[in-house]
């Protein structure tokens, strides 16, 4: 099948070949390295948690000293604050260069996870350039977060399959499988969605596989949950937490975070699949039969629970998918082009530089929109008595208000009202960050904290220039751009004397 | 290719019903799907509303809004009389209408494919498809009486996908009847099966084509005939359509539906997709340019550019019966009937097809609980809402639909109700102007002139600062919604007449 080999006997670069292996080695790791440098170094910085690991592991405080929590709390990145606490430790780097760290360094073990399986890595070029065109995958794999060693870890456990090449694993498939759970279960702690990753292996009848996964997957979410120091509390806890974050928003699904919320199918993913489809009987190259084949189950049991939460696509779906993928984009690779072809290197070339500019472009201002964000910083001068007091709750039902905050002011010495997760909250705090969302953002809702205000807290809310928020018992400063900042109102009258009761006439 | 080895297993007494399963699955998924749709509150946001409370108000059209001397009979007559005796017999009030129009239209919808097919497994592959790529099943669940048309649609497009290879015989010649006439009493569009004959004409199908060309015109006739107006009740119709999408200087002062649409590339992209999954898979299917669905499809599609309810309402159905018939084709090339896998797959497809249509992305089945109605019993409007006989003056038609429904049996009128073509023209001119400068207040003026005590303006505007209109007082009831009504004079009596000064003597 392929179109080049010994057509070039004669030529003076014969000598190279031998190295166009290596060299499309060097280039796909390269160019996987290069993608999260180039992105960071236009100042990008994801929205979410990736800010609020950065700042925690610099605070050195516990979630109990920066969050109003409800009863029941711990952390289950723990292991993941840890080590971005070590490496603050070490280099006394700002949180800026801490959350940086965490989207190069998560993004480069999900982007070369797969490597190690290939023959072909280039193909794996190819799947990422689909991915970057077709969704929203790669922002998400720029979030810096740890369930990217989660994706790492489905990642690598399908292509043990799929290339292992044995259809009975071995110890060291069961050593490898313990591992890569424990470990994303330590730094990530979503132990029990791999359940998913095990029944995708029993549809595709490699029951063995699914025995064996389904032991790793046990032994390694016990070993991962040990080292948290509370092997079964810890487990039980990511459960518990997992059903109140479903259930405590009722129908008010878009008080949701997005990712917890549905999603609409993702079209364009199905479309891949058809592709893939069509490309397997136009091809005639040998594939595997989907049926048998674990990473096709997974997408489509993914796919489906997609329509309750879209993490289970993005976060299992995608992944298996992006396995096939590549899997079938390697065979073609192998019947087109000999290993040490000069041709392949010169795709590998193109595919790199195509795959680094789909991604790295910043088409919609994706890398680059967190630039204009405005901070409430403690050291803006123009937020003296504006920031709440030592001791003080920033109130607030928008979680990017704590997230930013947070993340510019790790030290300061008050708590926050809301979260990374808002059913985290008590009871009574979650019912009015909920009325605020069923209100879409409506000021009224906000009256139960601004009945328990006091004066070190302060109440933060987005809205434009034009007009202060409607809540007349406080008093409202635009601190930057967008963002209401209300307090109780100062008075510099005297206190009131004392009332002295009237006397009885005598 | 099918997977009928296993004869000696102990399951095989059981594959035999394994069929009957499937179709049991089918069936009630079909149903579960809209229960759990209304299970999360869900409402439509238009006409399902005013049908609802028609019903339970007992007056005409005229009673309800104020209308132009072109409309006379209700264009939607049999379903509104439906909907009115259903009150009558169970006393349900206009919520609980709305949800048996959403549920039972939506099962109409349906099932109505379900009898034509051997493996009705394809329709819930075809329901998930087409709410993926067009949100099809948010429009079946509208509750609207156009899903009559939709479910006739389907059963005739089926009718021939099933029997049209021979000549059409009597009993499909009386079902046809009897379904246009069904049509046309229900919700009126009957000139729109034009669309369907001349697809008929353009596949070639020249005898099925003459032959529903007389079932048409007798069931149309006939469907007339029970509305009391056999004649004037289809010419109106048919006027009432040319005002709506020829009163209207552009587009975007038209209802969204009424508007053209953007092409549906990923509809196109299916089309495709059949394609080349029939040459792949070498499926024994009749081929596109001989099947009135892929004509009507073709046409429909064409005239979406035009208005987009031709493409939703006429050209996805089509398109549906289409990928139908050919999913059929390649399940029946892949599975035996009675297989064990068959029903694995169904039970498959069932689970993915009931999340796909009843998940609440984007919000699209829970938005509307949180609206908040001008109600009558509300303490807070007291005064605020019409006096009796008054008018209740707006630009919004969400405005209409919502406080209609919630006092259907409030003793105004509105001057804007479900299309505003069929307004007097000098009050269709106010409205058009307003949508035309994009609702500025000053273009509200004719109707604030001619405002009376009992009369209100109704406009959505924030909560900051009262639109500019000095000539009313404004009421701000919640959620962006200002009342304004003539100012009343102050209690204590009419002021004294005045007296004029005198000259000096």
């Amino acid at each position: 099948m392929t179109e080049d080999n010994g057509n070039f006997n004669a030529s003076r670069l014969d000598s190279l070949r031998r190295y166009v292996p290596l060299a499309v080695w060097v280039v796909v790791a390269f160019v996987v390295l290069a993608i999260p440098l180039k992105i960071i170094s236009g100042g990008y910085l994801p929205g979410d948690d990736a800010l609020r690991h950065a700042a925690k592991a610099v605070s050195g405080r516990p979630w109990g000293d920066i969050l109003m929590l409800g009863p029941a709390f711990r952390d289950q990145n723990f292991v993941w604050h840890l080590f971005l606490r070590q490496i603050f430790l070490w280099s006394h780097c700002n949180t800026d260069k801490l959350a940086m760290f965490g989207v190069a360094g998560l993004f480069v073990i999900f982007g070369w996870s797969l490597l190690p399986w290939l023959k072909r890595p280039e193909a794996w070029l190819i799947t990422l350039t689909m991915v970057a065109v077709t969704s929203g995958m790669m922002q998400r794999l720029m979030l810096g977060r740890p369930f990217l060693l989660t994706l790492s870890g489905v990642v690598t456990i399908l292509c043990a399959w799929q290339f292992g090449g044995s259809p009975s694993p071995r110890w060291k498939t069961l050593a490898l499988v313990t591992t890569v759970i424990g470990v994303c279960t330590l730094v990530h702690g979503v132990w029990y969605l791999w359940a998913l990753l095990v029944a995708a292996f029993f549809l595709a009848g490699q029951f063995r596989w699914g025995i064996m996964l389904a032991i790793g997957w046990g032994a390694g979410a016990f070993l991962g949950a040990c080292f948290t120091g509370h092997p079964i509390d810890s487990l039980c806890y990511a459960v518990e937490i997992a059903r109140r974050t479903m259930d405590m928003y009722g129908n008010v699904q878009h008080a949701m975070s997005t990712e917890l919320q549905p999603f609409s199918g993702d079209v364009y993913a199905l479309m891949v699949f058809g592709g893939l489809l069509v490309f397997r009987c136009l091809s005639g190259l040998n594939t595997r039969s989907w049926r048998s084949n674990p990473a096709f189950w997974l997408a489509c049991i993914c796919w489906v629970l997609g329509f309750k939460a879209a993490r289970f696509w993005t976060d299992w779906g995608w992944p298996a998918l992006m396995v096939l993928t590549t899997c079938d984009l390697q065979l073609l690779l192998e019947a087109r082009f000999a290993a040490d072809s000069l041709r392949r290197l010169a795709l590998t070339g193109a595919l790199a530089v195509m795959t680094y500019l789909a991604i790295t472009n910043d088409y919609g201002g994706r890398w680059t929109q967190n630039l204009t964000w405005s901070y409430l910083i403690q050291d803006n001068p123009d937020l003296n008595g504006w920031l709440p007091d030592q001791g003080g709750m920033f109130y607030t039902a928008d979680m990017t208000l704590f997230f930013q905050t947070f993340f510019k002011n790790p030290q300061a010495r008050w708590r926050y009202s809301v979260g990374f997760e808002p059913a985290l909250m008590p009871d009574k705090d979650f019912a009015v960050y909920r009325s605020v969302h069923w209100n879409f953002g409506d000021t009224k809702a906000y009256q139960p904290w601004v009945d328990k205000m006091r004066p070190p807290d302060r109440l933060v809310i987005r809205g434009g220039r034009g007009n202060a928020p409607n809540i007349p018992e406080l008093e409202w400063k635009y601190g930057v751009s967008g963002i209401w900042i209300g307090r109780l109102p100062r008075t510099n009258a005297p206190p009131p004397a004392s009332a002295i009761p009237a006397t009885v006439p005598r | 290719m099918t997977d009928g080895q296993s004869n000696s297993s102990p399951l095989d007494s059981l594959k035999r019903y394994v069929p009957l399963a499937v179709w049991a699955i089918v069936i009630l998924v079909i149903l579960a799907m809209p229960l759990k749709i209304i299970g999360y509150g869900y409402l439509p946001g238009d006409d399902a509303l005013r049908h609802a409370a028609k019903a339970v108000s007992g007056k005409s059209w005229s009673e309800i809004l104020v209308l132009s001397d072109v409309y006379k009979i209700d264009h939607e007559y049999g379903w509104n009389l439906l909907l009115e005796r259903i009150h009558d017999w169970t006393n349900w009030n206009a919520e609980k209408l709305v949800i048996f129009s959403v549920v039972i239209l939506f099962i109409l919808v349906g099932w109505s494919a379900l009898p034509w097919l051997k493996r009705p497994e394809a329709w819930l592959v075809t329901l998930m498809l087409a709410t993926l790529v067009a949100a099809v099943c948010g429009r079946m669940t509208l509750g609207r009486p156009y899903l009559v048309t939709f479910a006739v649609l389907l059963t005739l497009l089926f009718l021939w996908q099933k029997h049209g290879s021979s000549p059409p015989k009597m009993w499909m010649l009386l079902l046809a009847t009897v379904l246009f006439a069904l049509g046309t009493f229900v919700h009126g569009v009957w000139y729109l099966w034009v669309l369907v004959l001349g697809a008929f004409f353009l596949a070639g199908g020249f005898r099925w084509a003459a032959s529903l060309g007389f079932c048409w015109a007798v069931g149309v006739f006939i469907g007339s005939a029970f509305t009391g107006h056999p004649f004037e009740y289809p010419l109106q119709a048919f006027k009432l359509a040319l005002l709506a999408v020829g009163a209207h200087a552009t587009t975007r002062t038209m209802a969204t539906e009424l508007q053209p649409f953007d092409g549906n590339v990923l509809a196109v992209a299916i089309l495709g997709g059949l394609l080349v999954l029939r040459r792949l898979a070498k499926l024994n299917a009749i081929p596109l340019m001989k099947t009135p669905a892929f004509w009507l499809a073709c046409i429909c599609w064409l005239l979406g550019f035009k208005v987009s309810r031709f493409w939703d309402d006429w050209g996805w159905p089509a398109l549906m019966v289409l990928m139908t018939w050919d999913l059929q084709s390649l399940l029946q090339a892949r599975f035996t009937e009675n297989s064990f896998k068959r029903l694995g797959l169904t039970l498959g497809l069932a689970v993915a097809t009931f999340l796909c249509v009843t998940n609440d992305a984007n919000s699209r089945w829970t938005q509307t609980l949180s609206d908040r109605y001008l109600t009558a019993d509300n303490p807070d409007l007291n005064g605020w809402l019409p006096d009796h006989g008054g008018i209740f003056y707006t630009a919004d038609m969400t405005l209409f639909y919502q406080t209609f429904f919630k006092n259907p049996t409030g003793d105004w009128r509105y001057m804007l109700g479900f299309e505003p073509t069929w307004m007097p023209k000098e009050d269709f001119e106010v409205y058009h102007s307003v949508l035309w400068n994009q609702g500025d207040v000053k273009t509200y003026a004719p109707w604030v002139d001619k405002m009376q005590l009992a009369d209100r303006l109704v406009l959505r505007s924030g909560r900051g600062s009262p639109p500019n209109i000095p000539q009313l007082e404004w009421n701000y009831t919640g959620l962006g919604i200002w009342i304004g009504r003539l100012p009343r004079i102050p209690p204590g009596g009419t002021p004294p007449p005045t007296i004029p000064a005198t000259a000096p003597r």
